[in-house]
């Protein structure tokens, strides 16, 4: 019996086209869209120079630093700051006209370097203009030692390396470990919620619900048959969006590409992904039941199940910063974040067992009680046939 | 034959305790129709919930066939067929064939009986022309006529029609008034609530007055016309609500 209801609601939903397009198929093709444009945005950071604006009375000798690095593209301005202001330059540089012979006679003459505080890239060429200065003031500051008989050692006693110890260093990946969990997430979400939203109260609104309750059929089968049927729409699009994100990352992006790789965990990698995603699948399934049950309407339905949306994507927020050295075992109990945090595990290449059997064993348990919860409504006639 | 004997349904609204319907005694003999008079919110659809086991009674019990309706509700559902006048309960997006045999699953159909049952009803109502095609697309006189169809499609005992002609055209109204008149040949007990007095004059030997959720009038109409010394049941029903009994 639960096979024929989960066959007919199946049906019922496939052929309500234009939610398939507008909750499944167009997220998924600005998904795409969003991976293109981080990839070309990510590639052009690679290869643009970055323009200074100076006056034309600048000093030449500090000029001449600045166009032999060959990323700094000068542009002479009678206002370098207005330059900024309006876009035309990333920085302005204020350098003196008698800079050169300022520094002859030791004396210390300041380049002010102005920036829009509101741009990354402005800071990143501010950054930029900074360390190619530092490298010439230090090459001064060795002369003058040289000059004086002074080992440069003198003034550097010892030296600070800073060097990364993860694959995080690598932009590309960080970049698809920012965007893939989100995409495949808000996916499966995606999936379930216009089909729980009608196969609940949709069914309350139109009133097939009070016929169903009249027909010789256990509650059990038709909540299982009806959530069975949600969760096969958030694994669909929710696999639907990996595809598109993988198939999007393969042939549409540079960057982002060299990052994707599995380096020979292909097998493991698909079943913790399926697992999760199935498990993901049902739970949110099954919340979205509950939120569905307890509305009138459609519309009303609408208003509960778009705010867990914004829920379930704080775990996403809360791990953003965070390196997956910096994950502890016991965050992979705590639902819907142990499936952001595994399936970053997984895009690093951490292949970790415990974190995969603590996801597994609390979206299992999460799902048991939430079913249990939605059973015993699906009993009450206040729940399940709404007001009127 | 139906019967029920102190049937009460309390309802909890906003912290008060409503009583929907109260101590409602009625008996029904088998192949009879009986009128289910009362004002919106009498307690009219309650009392049709209850008997088609959506709603368990708060106090009392209801039988058919001598078979507690709460305690065996699945007995029950196979002998009894509902519909909810105003809305039809059918899947838009599900063509009429689909929508019946959706349901003659949960009676235990099998597919062949099912197809046969589905072409005798399409036959009987009509609907031919649209058996395969989407319900959503239809007008309110052929959906009613799908979801009579799937009321019927078991062939139940006892049918329930909870104002069932309500915003149907005059043909399609018409058709159903025979529809009731043959079912009533086949022997077949139905309760049948309208707002239609001459409806229920036309088709019910009996009637079931409710005001206020309490039974105010049951038996016979030429009983009843004989105590209100008049036949229209129009008078009589807004006499019997001012006076209460």
């Amino acid at each position: 019996m639960i096979w024929h209801i989960y066959k007919k609601e199946l049906i019922d939903c496939l052929r309500d086209r234009k939610t398939i397009i507008f909750s499944v198929l167009i997220p998924i093709l600005l998904n795409v869209g969003i991976i293109f444009f981080a990839d070309k945005m990510m590639a052009s950071n690679q290869t643009d120079s970055m323009s200074v604006a100076v006056t034309k009375d600048s000093d030449a000798s500090v000029i001449d630093w600045l166009k032999d690095d060959g990323t700094i593209k000068v542009i002479e301005s009678e206002n370098p700051l207005s330059a900024v202001e309006h876009g035309k330059a990333l920085a302005a540089l204020k350098i003196p006209g008698d800079f050169s012979s300022e520094l002859r006679k030791m004396k210390s003459p300041e380049v002010t370097v102005y920036t829009d505080s509101a741009s990354m890239n402005s800071g990143a060429t501010a950054e930029y203009i900074q360390n190619i200065l530092n490298k010439h003031r230090e090459a001064i500051v060795n002369e003058r030692l040289d000059q004086l008989n002074v080992n440069s050692q003198t003034i550097a006693p010892f030296n600070v390396v800073e060097k990364g110890v993860s694959k995080e260093d690598d932009d590309s990946l960080t970049m698809i470990a920012m965007f893939a969990p989100m995409i495949i997430i808000m996916g499966v979400l995606g999936g379930i919620l216009p089909s729980a939203n009608d196969i609940f109260a949709g069914e309350k609104e139109r009133k097939t619900m009070e016929a169903l309750l009249m027909a010789p059929v256990k509650r059990t089968q038709l909540l299982v048959g009806k959530w069975l049927t949600i969760s096969t729409f958030g694994i669909i699009s929710g696999l639907l969006s990996t595809l598109a994100f993988v198939l999007s990352v393969r042939y549409l992006t540079t960057v982002l590409n060299d990052a994707l790789q599995l380096n020979g965990h292909f097998t493991t990698f698909i079943f913790s992904f399926l697992v999760t995603l199935t498990l993901l699948a049902l739970l949110g399934a099954m919340v979205l039941c509950i939120l569905s049950l307890l509305a009138n309407s459609v519309k009303e339905a609408q208003s509960y199940t778009s705010q867990i949306m914004m829920v379930a994507m704080l775990p996403y927020f809360l791990l953003m910063g965070k390196s997956v050295n910096e994950l502890q075992s016991n965050v992979f109990l705590i639902p819907i974040y142990n499936v952001f945090a595994l399936m970053k595990q997984l895009l690093y290449g951490v292949y970790d067992m415990q974190s995969l059997v603590y996801t597994i064993g609390s979206l299992s348990v999460c799902t048991v009680v939430l079913f249990a919860v939605g059973y015993t409504m699906f009993t009450k006639s206040r729940w399940v046939l709404g007001k009127g | 034959m139906i019967e029920i004997k102190g049937v009460t349904k309390y309802f909890k609204e906003k912290k008060q305790t409503i009583a929907a319907v109260q101590d409602i005694h009625v008996t029904i003999a088998q192949g009879e129709i009986v009128g289910l008079l009362g004002e919106n919110g009498a307690g009219k659809t309650t009392l049709l919930r209850m008997l088609s086991t959506v709603l368990e009674p708060s106090e009392g019990n209801m039988f058919i066939h001598g078979i507690n309706i709460h305690k065996q509700p699945d007995k029950i559902k196979q002998k009894i067929g509902v519909l909810f006048g105003g809305e039809t309960g059918l899947y838009d997006r599900l063509t009429a064939r689909e929508n019946l045999a959706y349901f003659a699953k949960f009676y235990g159909m099998s597919k062949h009986e099912t197809k046969i049952r589905i072409e005798e009803l399409a036959k009987r109502f009509g609907m031919k022309d649209y058996l395969d095609r989407r319900v959503g697309g239809f007008s309110k006189g052929m959906r009613q006529k799908v979801a009579i169809a799937r009321t019927i499609l078991h062939n139940p005992d006892v049918i329930l029609f909870d104002e069932p002609t309500t915003g149907l055209d005059i043909t399609s109204a018409n058709m159903f008034r025979e529809l009731i008149k043959s079912l009533q040949r086949e022997g077949k007990t139905i309760i049948f609530s309208s707002h239609i007095m001459e409806e229920v004059e036309m088709l019910c030997q009996s009637v079931i007055m409710i005001h206020k959720g309490k039974m105010i009038y049951q038996g016979t109409n030429e009983q009843l016309y004989k105590e209100e010394e008049s036949t229209d049941l129009n008078y009589i029903f807004m006499s019997r609500i001012v006076r209460g009994a």
